[in-house]
């Protein structure tokens, strides 16, 4: 016993590091092979002033954005699973992807983004910040997750019912298949300028985040006994509120509602992180990247066939994710 | 470490739990909080850890009013085992006793030899070292309970705070147990438990507190707070303290008509 336990303690310790370096390391062999993916080949067979064009342009804003973006879905659901204790949030519920839909979809109705194109990802964000305000008033400064998620329910539900009206009233028909498109999510066509819109409040919402870990490990044996270890509750929620609504709204302000990602990423990288709900914060950020990378090159590599959105291959990945809980839930709770 | 209440009144959604309690926990001494159920045992018990907002009274904290400790400090100094054993997710058992080393952790930081040292210690006193590796959600419930007291004891705290943390327990572990109670006690730890085993209460505890509708209608030795009279008072019961072999033992006779 005595010797098996210096033995044991420093495979505990060594474990989550090696799990952190080596998703890391799937996330940057993900991100290098996107750059290499695109019409014009890998190495960008084309004239030279045009090879730069393409990879600063094309390649470069998508593949961040596709890290970027994967990394906040990804942290992002496994900090409000760890908040909820429910495997089955997804960032979503905090209203904030129906908010920044909301907005995106009035940039496009008013005629907004057609007078200057920034106003598609300045009201998704608008949007966003707004769901987010209202989630916070709406849940109170006291209670726990429960009226959260209530609050972010009836936040997404009226967003939703608004992003119908606007669609309902649009009387320029290639504006609702813009919004239709839009809702949808794409990595493609976006910018540089896209990348630096989103990129530092998606960094800073994930600090926020990251902050959350202690508690989150905390919250594991309940909320007494989590205010018992030190957790300031209150302080605790207002931290993945606002750090979900920056990282997942600024995301989706510029790609667009892309589902399923915060939801699977946690839940398949969870067994690694021994359940451990603030381990596995930090491993679902390098994951949210690969994944989302690699379902974005995938796509890319099956263009020429089937010009497929990437919300809409998420979402058809998360459809049979579902099938798949519900098969080993009923061997797992079989008699 | 001194644990009081003066005069401390709790309601929880506007229905008054307790009403004007006091109660001194010493250094060296092991409280039991007794009484029927829903006598507000556990509301006591939140309220001294400063989780309930008070309507009335005051608790101190080593003479000071509990408003003037951070939870960050308080949880360094005492630390509190809930009714409530759920875990939530599928953690295995030496991680939850880790879990007692949270407040002594820097954001970021990774455990010490003295957390290593803290927890592996705490899991031998608890009997649960040969669980380590076990996910929580495969052992016993009593095997749990021995598993979160740990990790209170993790905790190294001058105030250990326990709501019922004997039931569930086989006899065995229920003397083990509270004979540690008794050691941390001796070590200079101020212990306060709620407790339905009077037996236990009278064996093991310095001194027993007796709450009836949020009151306390007894309180000081065991001999005179586990009278027949209070009994009677408290749950209805015919019974008596006796001493068996030495052993102090509540014979219950029944319920008065």
């Amino acid at each position: 016993m005595s010797i098996a336990r210096p033995a044991a303690a420093r495979a505990e310790a060594v474990a989550p590091r090696a799990l952190l370096a080596g998703l890391t390391a799937f996330a940057v062999l993900a991100f290098l092979l996107s750059l290499a993916v695109g019409p014009a080949g890998p190495l960008i067979e084309a004239a030279p002033g045009a090879r730069w064009l393409i990879f600063s342009e094309i390649r470069l804003p998508r593949a961040l954005l596709a890290a970027l973006v994967g990394a906040a879905l990804g942290l992002s659901g496994a900090a409000l699973q760890g908040y909820l204790r429910n495997p089955l949030a997804e960032p979503g519920l905090v209203g904030v992807s129906g908010g920044a839909a909301l907005g995106a979809v009035l940039a496009i109705h008013t005629g907004l983004s057609q007078a200057f194109a920034l106003a598609l990802p300045a009201g998704g964000l608008l949007g966003a910040l707004a769901a987010m305000a209202a989630v916070i008033l709406l849940a109170g400064p006291r209670g726990g997750g429960i009226t959260l998620i209530l609050a972010g329910l009836a936040v997404s539900a009226l967003a939703t019912a608004l992003v119908s009206l606007a669609l309902n009233l649009s009387a320029n028909p290639f504006a609702s298949v813009e919004m239709v498109f839009w809702l949808m999510g794409s990595l493609a066509d976006r910018s540089l300028v896209h990348v630096w819109i989103a990129a530092p409040l998606i960094l800073a919402g994930l600090a926020l985040l990251l902050r959350a870990c202690r508690a989150l490990d905390a919250l594991s044996l309940g909320e007494d006994a989590a205010a018992s270890l030190g957790v300031d509750l209150p302080a605790t929620r207002l931290l993945i509120v606002v750090g979900i609504s920056l990282a997942v709204g600024a995301g989706t302000a510029v790609t667009g509602v892309i589902g399923f990602i915060g939801l699977i990423v946690p839940h398949a990288l969870r067994p690694f992180c021994a359940h451990r709900p603030g381990l596995l914060v930090l491993a679902s950020a390098p994951g949210g990247a690969a994944m989302l990378t690699v379902a974005d090159v995938a796509l890319r590599l099956a263009q020429p066939y089937l010009d497929v959105r990437i919300g809409v291959l998420t979402a058809l990945l998360g459809a049979p994710f579902f099938v798949w809980l519900v098969l080993r839930a009923r061997t797992e709770l079989a008699p | 470490m001194k644990l009081e209440a003066f005069a401390l009144s709790a309601a929880l959604r506007g229905r008054p739990v307790l009403r004007s309690v006091d109660l001194a926990a010493r250094p060296g001494e092991v409280t039991a909080v007794i009484g029927p159920n829903g006598a507000g045992k556990s509301t006591l018990l939140r309220a001294l850890c400063g989780l309930v907002p008070t309507t009335g009274g005051r608790v101190l904290l080593d003479s000071l009013p509990l408003a003037h400790w951070s939870r960050a400090r308080i949880a360094r100094v005492l630390a509190y085992v809930p009714q409530d054993r759920t875990v939530h997710w599928a953690l295995g058992v030496r991680n939850v006793v880790a879990l007692g080393r949270l407040p002594f952790r820097t954001a970021g930081g990774a455990p010490t030899a003295a957390d290593a040292a803290a927890v592996d210690a705490a899991m031998a006193d608890m009997d649960v070292a040969a669980l380590a590796d076990r996910p929580v959600t495969e052992i016993s419930g009593g095997e749990l309970a021995r598993v979160l007291i740990a990790r209170a004891l993790a905790q190294r705290p001058a105030v250990l705070v326990a709501d019922e943390p004997a039931a569930g327990l086989d006899p065995a572990h229920q003397l083990s147990l509270f004979a540690h109670f008794r050691r941390i006690a001796g070590a200079g730890c101020t212990v306060v438990v709620a407790l339905h085993d009077l037996t236990l209460a009278a064996r093991f505890c310095h001194s027993v507190v007796l709450l009836r509708s949020g009151t306390v209608i007894a309180a000081g030795q065991a001999e005179n707070v586990l009278t027949s009279e209070h009994l009677a008072a408290a749950y209805g019961i015919e019974a008596r303290l006796a001493v068996l072999d030495g052993i102090p033992v509540v014979q219950v006779r029944g319920e008065l008509p």
